[in-house]
């Protein structure tokens, strides 16, 4: 049976109670969106107790299944205000689904200016004065809790970003080797955490009891059969394009594709993209003597994690990613991937989503604030963030914010979340799914899926409004269900483009719970977690019309295309209709 | 013979360092008339290597004529991943299409 740990932030009061009934089923993003719907008031403002931080891994977590460790977390946004599930992977999920906790429900406030952290073990859970941690960075913080509790264990934490309860706020995870480089970006997640007093969570599985198998043989074959598809997919095995390219692969097919938004969305290629592509950083990481292939995630086999050195092969950060290179490099006009290195790892020190932060400095660069391409000005303004001045505070509250003290109009964010790194006017299925997902503007909604498995026929062209709602509808419900299981959304291009890796998902889940679910059992239980989700929306205010795109994207043509966004606002209502 | 018309090619992934090119994006001379066919042996890249075409940004097939100051985009079945859907590139779609027909 697995256990949910509740933590009291006003009392400081610990309980660690067997999951509900109505829960028992649920993990990852089913249980995070299950709880926060049920018991959260939709319209309670997102930084008061009232809220609650959900925090589970995902119900393959702890197995021996490739790619499950996915951590999903919960609550309402202070970014969007609706529903969040912001996902991460790094080292902390398989450890709680070896010690058998299905999540953590952080409630309350502690009393203003008492910091604390949560150790997690097999004891149970404490919390620890964390006063002296008070202002620290990600890395300091958390060499020193693996000072005092070790290098292996796991850290969920916040920076000073989440401690000032920045809308950009990010909560890090460390990853396989201890750095805290992998984060829960969306969403604002490090804002709410900053707002119950926790600085940190550290998880220690030493002598975990591990996971109960109702059917280990039946789960063994399965994961087996899972783990040859990832590794026969020519993008998920070794030496594959994620492993040695990492996800900056897409750099170079996106830009060709003109869609690739630079310097804040007005144009869809950038002349620089050729100085930032994953085949130029893979070069660049190789002769420096740093790792281009590396897992950052517990139970990852296939590798699309990198660490990224500088000129002089020291450390800068890890998992230098296509979105990060994308925010922070063209659609700021910066074709100096040194310099995106370094913001990415101020982002994660501060605790920054790089996504809206990038989009921020855009739309800063936009209003004049410093000139696009001027990499020196926009680390300048990064550290503003983190150290909290006046126009730090506007960045780091994210991209509308930055947009409505600047008077720009050109504004790229759904539901106030920034728009990630594909054009919709020029990928429309992506621009559906921008528009009508429950947590704004969110790319790995639309990240993967073979169309032909989730019954959507024929050719979706990118430049056309037709069968783009479909497309979009089908994804969603996919990947809802992807993110249940905890599994990287990664996973996707091998298990729909071989049938035998697809139906090994809920092989693994009846195998270890004892279920008898189909595939179509796993996507109804995607449907389900969208409907909780709409629903939740729904009460907190949302309607129809904040399932729109920002208009600009559908009067200005993007070059080099010239394509507008035009799938229609009736076309785009009956993406949820299911 | 005709004239030799000049194309710009890019190469996604390894293919460069395949097809012996010390960079990712080069210039071609093709004989007028030529399909995406017709540059694969000129640049030593057999067919299995090549899975997603893009001929001025936009999905192309082997057989999707080139003309002069075309960007032809070659990329490899290890990269053609997610996007390969979502842009609408799917293997199959691109095969059922005709001679010289684009994607839009």
């Amino acid at each position: 049976m697995r256990k949910l740990i509740r933590v009291d932030m006003t009392e400081g009061k610990i309980q660690v109670e067997e999951l509900a009934p109505e829960y028992a089923a649920l993990g990852g993003r089913g249980l995070t969106s299950g709880i926060v719907a049920k018991e959260v008031p939709p319209l309670c403002h997102p930084l008061d107790p009232s809220n609650k931080l959900v925090v589970a891994a995902g119900l393959l977590a702890g197995t021996t299944c490739a790619n499950s460790g996915r951590l999903s977390i919960g609550g309402k946004s202070p970014l969007t205000g609706g529903i969040k599930e912001s996902n991460v992977g790094g080292n902390v999920a398989i450890k709680l689904g070896k010690l058998r906790i299905a999540g953590m429900v952080l409630e309350g406030q502690a009393p203003e200016g008492k910091l604390f952290y949560l150790l997690v073990n097999k004891d149970g859970a404490q919390l620890q004065p964390a006063n002296e941690f008070k202002g620290l960075k990600n890395y300091d913080l958390a060499s020193k809790l693996q000072d005092k509790y070790g290098k292996k264990v796991g850290i969920v934490s916040i920076g000073p970003a989440g401690e000032m309860r920045f809308s950009a706020a990010s909560i890090a995870v460390t990853s396989t080797n201890g750095t805290p480089s992998r984060h829960a970006g969306r969403g604002g997640m490090g804002a709410v955490m900053g707002s119950k007093g926790l600085k940190a969570i550290v998880v220690d599985d030493t002598e975990a009891p591990g996971v109960t198998y109702a059917d280990k043989e039946a789960f063994k074959e399965a994961a087996g059969v899972f783990r040859d598809a990832l590794r026969e997919h020519p993008v998920t095995k070794p030496g594959g394009g994620l492993a040695v390219y990492g996800t900056n692969v897409l750099t170079s097919i996106i830009n060709e594709a003109g869609a690739f938004p630079t310097r804040n969305f007005t144009a869809g290629q950038f002349e620089g993209a050729a100085k930032i592509s994953g085949e130029t950083m893979h070069d660049v990481i190789k002769e420096r003597g740093g790792n281009p292939t590396h897992s950052g995630c517990s139970t990852c086999i296939i590798q699309c994690s990198n660490e990224y050195v500088d000129k002089d092969k020291n450390y800068v950060t890890s998992a230098l990613e296509y979105e990060t290179i994308w925010a922070n490099g063209a659609n700021c006009g910066i074709d100096d991937l040194d310099a995106i290195a370094e913001i990415d790892r101020l982002c994660d020190d501060y605790g920054l989503d790089t996504i809206e932060t990038g989009c921020a400095v855009a739309v800063a660069m936009h209003a004049g604030v410093k000139a696009f391409g001027d990499a020196a000005a926009a680390i300048e303004l990064i550290h503003e963030i983190g150290k909290g001045t006046p126009l730090g505070r506007i960045l780091g509250n994210g991209t509308a914010v930055t947009g409505q003290a600047y008077g720009v109009s050109h504004v790229p964010v759904v539901k106030r979340q920034s728009l990630p790194a594909y054009d919709p006017r020029a990928v429309k299925g992506i621009g559906v799914t921008y528009a009508t997902t429950t947590m704004g503007a969110d790319h790995t909604a639309g990240y993967a899926i073979a169309t032909n498995i989730l019954k959507v026929g024929g050719f979706v062209d990118p430049l056309k409004p037709e069968g783009q709602v479909d497309l979009s509808r089908n994804l969603k419900i996919a990947i809802a269900g992807i993110d249940a299981a905890g599994l990287c959304v990664f996973v996707a291009f091998a298990a729909l483009d071989i049938p035998s890796g697809l139906e090994a998902i809920p092989k693994m889940l009846n195998g270890q719970y004892g279920w008898n679910l189909t595939l179509d059992d796993v996507m109804e239980y995607g449907k389900q977690i969208i409907k909780t989700e709409l629903e939740f929306n729904r009460a907190a205010g949302f309607t129809p019309s904040d399932d729109r795109l920002p208009e600009f994207f559908s009067k200005e043509p993007l070059a080099p295309h010239n394509v507008v966004f035009d799938v229609t606002d009736e076309e785009l209502d009956t993406v949820l209709d299911f | 013979m005709d004239a030799a018309m000049r194309i710009t090619v890019l190469l996604g992934g390894n293919l460069r360092n395949e097809a012996g090119e010390g960079c990712q994006e080069f210039e071609v001379e093709l004989r007028p008339g030529s399909q995406v066919e017709d540059l694969l042996p000129r640049l030593g890249l057999p067919q299995d290597r090549i899975k997603m075409i893009m001929v001025n940004g936009r999905g192309a097939t082997l057989h999707t004529e080139i003309s002069e100051g075309d960007r032809v985009a070659l990329f490899p079945p290890e990269l053609a991943f997610n996007t390969f859907v979502s842009l609408g590139f799917r293997k199959e779609s691109v095969e059922r299409r005709g001679k010289g027909k684009q994607s839009a």
